[in-house]
């Protein structure tokens, strides 16, 4: 839509006139009265697209949210006349609290244990509303309720939409933001791989549990829409249909789409005109819309327009200049902590590991020395992949002490230790299939706050996070893949893929890169290239530990070798004397047994 | 029994393996060897139709099988005793025995029986504990469960991935030794192993897999002494 | 209380406690073959209570009621691993996709549910009993008198729990279904028919919830939209009873319909609600672990 970022606040400008204009357009007042529906929906779905969509948490209690808030803001402004902003407002701050429940719980849950969460949320909700005639006036309902007319009965449909239209725009305007922003990256990658996630130092539980916060005040504000709309609120309102109806507004619409939700809307209220003769067959066309959705379609509606359009070609303007054309040293010389060459870096004392009573790693004491590459080898089954866990804190040590530079991490969770400067690569790679290559590389850099900042400029059609783009797109060009940056990762070669995640891990200024199997599945040209690569951060004061399969390339490039068999360090020395030890060579080989 | 021409196989856009080449006989044990990531694994992975082929053909009994269902091939007497054993663990040891048995079309209760008596023949200690959990056994033990749930399914060819992996020095021995009488016994067997010298010893031929490719092959006491062995796994 | 009254409410209670068992087996098989539920399932539920209620109203006699509802139950269980189950775990990626069968069977439960309500309506019905000839028969248990319909109910339920345990650890079928619960490609690598095995476990769920639809009809009335209620409430016998050892289904469910039986019993206006926080607080008690060890999704 924004094909010019600079003409970004005339769209909302001339969307908001549009919107402002409706009354007017339309014939009669009970398009109107569609329209505040479809805003309405659209509120609860957007806070449902940002929950499901982007974070992936699901939610079948939507309508629970949406009940507290209308039962809030019509109970204060119905019974201690409280003006309807400030009711409105506590109403939404009260399903936020009720979305800090449900979503603390969900820490403890995923998929279909979430499912049946918030279900149950849902039907106690429900219940609640139902039985507890006293408060809530049963499916009888409270009647009464302030209107939302601004004081003026006579129009109180024209300035109902109004209210509600403009508080739909600000929502999309916010959600278009973060969809573009670091949170909408954030929260993808959650989605992905919480684990991952961690190591770029995002702190996942954190972030989960905003998503249902957010997605519960939007569903709160929706509700107290709801509320003061017709000025009558009955229980029947809040059953489990209604969570459905925004589950089916956000499938249908399209999952983590900017305009999803506000599609799945204006198609929900639409379809619900269209076979108003038909209503007793909507959950069957419904129901059969979901599992289409599901399984033909995946992206919904807005799944329609990609299918149009042409795909991207994966290989755009490839970068000729090659690694190194930026200076090396711009891009990584910032270090968080200082540690003087070849002075230990990173130590391990006699750390250990088991699961289900099974060592992997006993009593692993190894040292990494500042500046220096170091290898990690052994044979299948050594320990190797524990081992990288638990130094970037994916697992937890048994016993023993980690220590990164002068602080002691054994205790740290991985999202910490990575915003000490600790960032690693992956044997399977994690690159997030949602974000493009940049995007992906973007996660790498630190969150230097400015939200606000880039809000405005984003806002304003400037350029935003202008700083962390320019930061990635040197690290890609000094791995030469900067033609990519804008592909998905997916459409990218293996080789390429590998060149990308190594970017990301640069992106945070490491301290220590921790690369697990760098070169396995890519070409000897490739392998080359990342040698080369290495070499170069050496250069720049960059410690690197890494695991690898692929001897020669180990022997070319690393200072040292620690060899673990069994979950023991069984070596440990300059690349030469490891090569020639026999326990190594009978390490890899086994003994003759004949 | 089988043979495999110029097979390439391709993984989330990596090239695994790139054009290997392996046939095994009635009766002969054949060892591939390699250090770590060199695509042995694959190998058998693509041999019994759990990867899709990129390109190449395997015949199987004089019948290209490339294109056909798992199970089927298992059920033709392809037998592939994967990486880790892969024991059911919440089946007795007797259950583990029978379930791949039992999916043989036409093969009769008291042939099944005959087969169980054999295994438990071949190796005592699954008869002592065969009400056991299958979880509960040591993995020398599981090794030999997981070897005789293939027998089971009486295999034309027996391919195994990494068995003495874990496992103490003498059980490693037993069971290679087991294997070398069941090729004598005129079984086809395929052994992928790491641990490149003890598997040398009882292999009549053996491959020498790097980087997804064949790069040394040779009767396995040629191999013993060649100098490119080392270098292939250390560099 | 008193203490007769307690009997009946404790036989209420497993009685529709047996019948969430056999809901909860079935959660079980899909999930261990497909690591996916039929979020429909409820609604499998709900349509065979009401054909089974059509069939005796009809004056059927209960054999040919039985075949049936397990012909449709059957069927129902075949398509939805073919369309709404199959295609949706084969091309599972990660991020959102993995909750696609969810949504998917979801859909696929809700159109169930409007075939019901455009057959039934929306009201609430009463199911003629399979069992017991009048309305109310009585028969004496331990000096106090119970509804013979719930003791008949109940045990047939736990007979048929009983024919799953069986099936489940001394038959072939059984070792097939764990052994591809374990691992699909090992299961493969031992001659086992993998998408088969798979669709035979939605059919047998189907059949269990048919079976468990025509036993709830006479405990409890029934309606086109309690399929949620109930899907959710054989959920909650798998938290309490853990889901990697099928023997806990049984506990599980038979707690949970006790503890509702006598939350109704104390608290008639609230009743319900108790067993939807004990279902909350089991879920944040005990989640995920039910399923086996949480692993950290990267390597």
């Amino acid at each position: 839509m924004f094909a010019n970022q600079a003409l970004r606040p005339w769209w909302y400008l001339l969307v908001a006139v549009l919107l402002a204009l409706l009354p007017w357009a339309s014939p009669n007042p009970y398009y109107v009265n569609l329209a505040q529906e479809v805003a309405i929906l659209a509120i609860a779905g957007i806070g449902l697209n940002i929950l499901l969509g982007l974070s992936g948490q699901i939610s079948l209690g939507q309508a629970g949210f949406f009940a507290v808030s209308a039962y809030g803001s019509a109970l204060l402004s119905l019974r201690l006349g409280w003006p309807l902003a400030a009711s409105v407002m506590l109403g939404v701050i009260m399903s936020g609290l009720a979305g800090l429940v449900v979503g603390s719980i969900a820490l403890r849950a995923r998929t279909h244990y979430l499912a049946m969460v918030t279900l149950a949320f849902g039907f106690i909700v429900g219940i609640l509303a139902q039985r507890w005639t006293g408060f809530t006036g049963g499916s009888m309902g409270l009647v009464g309720v302030p209107p939302l007319n601004w004081g003026d009965p006579r129009s109180a449909a024209r300035n109902f939409l109004w209210t509600a239209a403009a508080l739909f725009l600000a929502v999309q305007i916010t959600s278009d933001f973060v969809m573009q922003s670091r949170s909408g990256r954030v929260l993808r990658t959650i989605s992905e791989s919480e684990s991952f996630a961690a190591t770029v130092g995002i702190n996942a539980a954190a972030w989960r549990v905003g998503a249902f916060v957010v997605s519960a005040m939007l569903a709160g504000l929706a509700g107290a829409l709801f509320a003061h709309q017709s000025g009558y609120v009955s229980s029947d309102a809040f059953n489990l249909d209604r969570s459905l109806a925004m589950l089916i507004v956000v499938v249908v619409g399209g999952l983590g789409h900017r305009y999803g939700p506000v599609l799945g809307a204006v198609f929900l209220v639409a379809m619900n005109q269209a076979i108003a003769d038909l209503y007793t067959y909507s959950n069957f066309i419904f129901g059969a819309l979901l599992l289409a959705v599901m399984v033909f379609l995946p992206d919904g509606l807005s799944g329609l327009g990609a299918l149009v359009r042409r795909k991207r070609p994966a290989s755009l303007r490839r970068n000729e200049a090659g690694p190194g054309a930026p200076g090396v040293g711009d891009i990584v010389n910032l270090p968080l902590i200082a540690v003087a060459r070849g002075e230990p870096l990173l130590q391990l004392q006699q750390v250990s590991k088991s699961y289900f009573g099974l060592a992997a790693l006993s009593d692993v004491s190894m040292t990494v020395r500042a500046g220096t590459v170091h290898a990690l080898i052994g044979p299948n089954g050594a320990g190797k992949s524990t081992l990288i866990n638990t130094i970037c804190g994916l697992y937890r040590a048994d016993s023993g002490v980690i220590r990164l530079a002068e602080h002691d991490i054994t205790q740290w969770p991985a999202h910490r230790r990575a915003r000490l400067g600790l960032a690693r690569t992956f044997q399977n790679l994690q690159l997030i299939g949602g974000l493009s290559v940049i995007e992906n590389v973007m996660l790498g850099v630190p969150d230097r706050g400015g939200v606000v900042k880039a809000f405005v400029s984003w806002l304003c059609g400037r350029p935003f996070e202008s700083e962390q783009r320019a930061r990635a797109r040197a690290l890609l060009g000094f791995l030469g893949i900067e033609g990519f940056a804008d592909v998905s990762p997916g459409d990218l070669s293996y080789g390429h893929r590998k060149l990308a995640e190594l970017a990301r891990a640069l992106a945070g200024q490491p301290q220590l890169m921790l690369l697990d199997e760098p070169i396995a599945g890519i070409n000897e040209e490739e392998s080359r290239l990342i040698a080369a690569g290495i070499g170069r951060l050496r250069e720049a004061g960059v410690t690197i530990l890494l695991v690898e399969h692929d001897m020669p390339f180990v022997m070319s490039v690393a200072d040292e070798i620690t060899v673990l068999d069994y979950g023991q360090k069984i070596a440990f020395g300059a690349p030469d004397a490891v090569r020639a030890n026999p326990v190594v060579v009978e390490a890899y080989l086994g003994v003759e047994t004949a | 029994m089988i043979e495999a021409r110029g097979i390439h196989v391709s993984i989330g856009g990596s090239l695994v393996l790139g054009g290997v080449s392996v046939s095994v006989a009635p009766g002969s044990l054949v060892a591939v060897i390699g250090a770590n990531g060199a695509g042995k694994t694959t190998l058998l992975r693509t041999l019994s139709c759990l990867l899709p082929l990129g390109s190449g053909e395997i015949h199987f009994n004089g019948k290209r099988i490339d294109a056909m269902a798992p199970h089927l091939v298992a059920r033709s007497g392809l037998v592939h005793v994967p990486q880790g054993r892969q024991v059911i663990p919440h089946l007795s040891v007797e259950e583990n025995l029978l379930i791949g048995a039992q999916q043989l079309r036409g093969l009769t209760r008291s042939a099944r029986a005959e087969s169980l008596e054999r295994e438990y023949l071949r190796f005592p200690v699954l008869r002592d504990r065969r009400r056991v959990f299958a979880g509960a056994l040591s993995g020398g033990e599981q090794q030999m469960l997981a070897i005789s749930r293939g027998l089971m399914m009486q295999p034309k060819l027996l391919m195994l991935d990494e068995p003495s992996l874990g496992l103490a020095p003498k059980v490693a021995k037993n069971i290679l030794a087991v294997l070398r009488d069941l090729a004598n016994g005129g079984v086809a067997v395929l052994l992928v192993e790491q641990a490149a010298l003890s598997a040398l010893t009882v292999a009549d031929f053996a491959l020498v897999m790097q980087g997804g490719r064949i790069v040394l092959e040779g009767s396995g006491s040629d191999l013993l002494t060649d100098p490119g062995l080392v270098k292939s796994f250390l560099g | 209380m008193i203490a007769t009254d307690l009997v009946q409410v404790l036989l209420s209670g497993i009685a529709l406690g047996s019948v969430y068992t056999l809901l909860a087996m079935g959660l079980f098989l899909t999930y261990a073959t497909s690591r996916a539920l039929n979020f429909g399932q409820g609604d499998f539920l709900a349509l065979a209570a009401f054909l089974g209620m059509a069939g005796m109203l009809a004056g059927m006699p209960l054999i040919a009621v039985v075949i049936g509802v397990a012909i449709c139950m059957a069927a129902l269980g075949m398509l939805i691993e073919r369309f709404a189950v199959r295609r949706i775990i084969s091309r599972s990626k990660a991020g959102a996709a993995h909750l696609g069968w969810i949504l998917s069977t979801l859909g696929f439960g809700m159109m169930l549910q409007n075939v019901i309500a455009l057959a039934w309506g929306k009201s609430r019905y009463y199911s003629p009993p399979l069992f017991s000839s009048g309305e109310k028969q009585l028969v004496s248990l331990f000096g106090a008198g119970v509804f013979l319909e719930e003791l008949a109910i109940g045990a047939a339920a736990l007979v048929l729990a009983g024919t799953m345990y069986v099936l489940l650890y001394r038959s072939d079928w059984g070792r097939r279904v764990a052994a591809v619960s374990f691992d699909r490609h090992t299961a493969m690598l031992l001659g086992i028919d993998v998408k088969r095995t798979v669709m035979w476990s939605y059919v047998v769920m189907a059949l269990l919830t048919g079976a468990a639809g025509l036993l709830v009809g006479p405990l409890s009335s029934i309606q086109s939209h309690m399929g949620m209620l109930f899907l959710l409430k054989a959920f909650a016998a798998i938290s309490i009873g853990g889901f990697t050892n099928p023997a806990g289904l049984l506990i599980g469910g038979i707690a949970f319909g006790v503890i509702e039986s006598l939350s109704n019993y104390v608290d008639s206006t609230f009743g319900d609600l108790y067993p939807f926080i004990i279902v909350l607080l089991f879920l944040i008690v005990r989640p995920m672990g039910l399923f086996g060890e949480r692993k950290t999704d990267v390597r």
